[in-house]
C-alpha cells in the first residue's frame, strides 16, 4: 500500500476500473476477459502479497499457495466487492484470514512435535545497532538470521498485533489502512502496534539469553 | 493511544516510552524532525540518540523482512504463481464433469406403476396355473413314459417289481450267482441239522419255477 496510499490515486482508481471490468464481464458470461483483466490486478498485488503470506507462514512454498487461493477466492467472489473500498484492502483481508486459517491448521498438525530451540547467537540492543553500511556477504547472512530471528519472534506474538505489525511496518500501511483492513480503529492500529514492538523486543531479548 | 510515559533515572525516557513515541508519530519509523512528540525527548540529546537508534533498529527490520522475501519471490517464481493462478481460474470456469450413475427411480424400478402391477399379477397367475396343473398331472409318469428315470435313487439296487424290470439281465444272473453260492456255503456240515436244511426252501428251486 506504499505505492498506492492517498485514495484516488492513479493505482487505487486502476484497480477499481479493473475491478469493475471483471465483475462486469463475469456478469456478462465473458470468463476469458474477465480472467484476462484480473491478470491486472494479480500482476500489481502478487509481489506484495507473497511478501506478507511469507511474513505470516514463513515458509515460500506455502506462501506461494496461499497467494493462489487468496488470488483464487477473490477472483470467485468478486461481484461481493464493493468499489467504495480499495481492492488492496478488500483483498489483504481476504490473503490474511488465509493464512491465519493455514497456520491454525498447522498447529493442530504440529500440537506433538516438539518444538525447536532457537539457535545460539546475540540480539544486540537496539541502542548498539548503527544503520547498515553496505551489503557484504557477512552483513547479508546476518540479515539473514536476524530476519529468521524476528520471523520467529513474530510467529509468538498475538494475530492482531502480529498482522497490524506487519501491515504498519513492513508494509509501509498507514493506521488507517491498517484499520479498513482489520476493523479495527485507528487508535486502536497504535496500541497493538505498540504493544507489538514492545513484546518483540522481549521476545527477541529472551532469545539472546 | 495513551503511552506510558515512564522515566528512568535522571529523567531519561525508557525502551517503552521510546516506542510509544515511535508508533504515535504520523508515519512510524520516520525519525523525528525538529518537535518531538515528548518535550524531553526535543531537549534531551542522549534520549534522542537513543531514539535514533530504535528508529534505525526498526528500519534495518523492515529492511531484512524486505530483502528476504525479495530473495524468494523473483520475478520467475511470481511469474509460474501467475500461471498457476490463471489456469486454476480457468478450470474453475469449465463446467464441471457429470459422471452419469445408474438411475434409480423412487419407485425402484424404471417401469410405471400399471405395467408394475401387470407383471405381478402375470407372476401370480403363472404361479397358480403351475401348481393346478402340478396336482392335477403326475410329471413323474411323463418322464418314465420318455424314458428319463423319474428319480436320482434308482442307481440303488431295488427289490420291488418296477425295479427289477429295468434291472439288466446280467445283473439278474449274477444275483441269482451270488443267491445259489451264499445257499451253498450255508448248507449246515452237521448231519443232525440236515433235516432242518430239508424243510427250508431253496433259492434254486424258486429260480427254476420263476424261469
Amino acid at each position: 500500500m506504499a505505492g498506492a496510499k492517498a485514495a484516488g490515486s492513479p493505482a487505487r482508481e486502476a484497480d477499481g476500473a479493473a475491478a469493475s471490468a471483471v465483475k462486469s464481464a463475469q456478469a456478462e458470461g465473458r470468463h476469458a476477459e474477465a480472467r484476462e483483466r484480473y491478470a491486472e490486478l494479480v500482476g500489481r498485488h502478487q509481489r506484495r502479497a507473497s511478501r506478507i503470506a511469507f511474513h505470516y507462514l514463513r515458509d515460500a512454498a506455502e506462501a506461494d499457495e496461499a497467494v493462489q487461493d487468496g488470488f483464487v477466492k477473490a477472483y470467485s467472489h468478486l461481484q461481493t466487492f464493493r468499489e467504495e473500498l480499495p481492492f488492496e484492502v478488500w483483498f489483504t483481508r481476504i490473503l490474511i484470514n488465509g493464512c491465519l486459517d493455514r497456520i491454525k491448521a498447522r498447529t493442530r498438525r504440529e500440537r506433538w512435535i516438539t518444538s525447536m530451540p532457537d539457535g545460539p547467537g546475540g540480539e544486540r540492543d537496539f541502542a548498539e545497532r548503527t544503520a547498515g553500511h553496505g551489503p557484504s556477504p557477512e552483513d547479508q547472512l546476518l540479515a539473514k538470521e536476524r530476519g529468521r530471528r524476528v520471523g520467529r519472534a513474530l510467529a509468538k506474538l498475538p494475530d492482531r498485533q502480529r498482522t497490524v505489525f506487519m501491515l504498519s511496518h513492513y508494509e509501509g500501511c498507514s493506521s488507517r489502512e491498517v484499520g479498513a483492513i482489520t476493523g479495527l480503529n485507528e487508535s486502536t492500529v497504535r496500541v497493538h502496534l505498540f504493544r507489538a514492538i514492545r513484546k518483540l523486543r522481549v521476545l527477541l531479548n529472551e532469545a539472546n539469553l | 493511544m495513551k503511552p506510558i510515559f515512564s522515566r528512568l533515572a535522571g529523567g531519561h525516557l525508557d525502551d517503552a516510552t521510546l516506542a510509544a513515541i515511535w508508533t504515535s508519530t504520523p508515519a512510524a519509523g520516520a525519525t523525528l524532525s525538529g518537535g518531538a512528540a515528548d518535550p524531553h525527548l526535543a531537549s534531551c540529546g542522549e534520549c534522542r540518540v537513543r531514539y535514533d537508534a530504535f528508529a534505525s533498529w526498526m528500519e534495518e527490520i523492515r529492511a531484512d523482512a524486505r530483502m528476504e522475501a525479495a530473495e524468494i519471490f523473483t520475478p520467475e517464481r511470481l511469474a509460474a504463481q501467475q500461471a498457476v493462478i490463471s489456469r486454476r481460474l480457468e478450470a474453475a470456469e469449465r463446467p464441471a464433469r457429470v459422471i452419469a450413475f445408474p438411475k434409480f427411480p423412487a419407485g425402484g424400478s424404471g417401469r410405471s406403476a400399471p405395467v408394475r402391477r401387470w407383471i405381478a399379477a402375470a407372476a401370480a397367475a403363472g404361479l397358480l396355473v403351475g401348481v393346478g396343473l402340478g396336482s392335477i398331472m403326475d410329471l413323474r409318469h411323463v418322464a418314465e413314459r420318455r424314458g428319463f428315470p423319474a428319480t436320482r435313487t434308482v442307481q440303488q439296487p431295488r427289490v420291488d417289481a418296477t425295479a427289477r424290470a429295468v434291472v439288466p439281465a446280467s445283473a439278474v444272473v449274477s444275483e441269482e450267482l451270488l443267491l445259489l453260492e451264499l445257499e451253498a456255503a450255508a448248507t449246515p456240515q452237521y448231519e443232525a441239522l440236515r433235516a432242518y436244511e430239508r424243510l427250508t426252501p431253496r433259492a434254486a428251486d424258486f429260480l427254476q419255477s420263476s424261469r
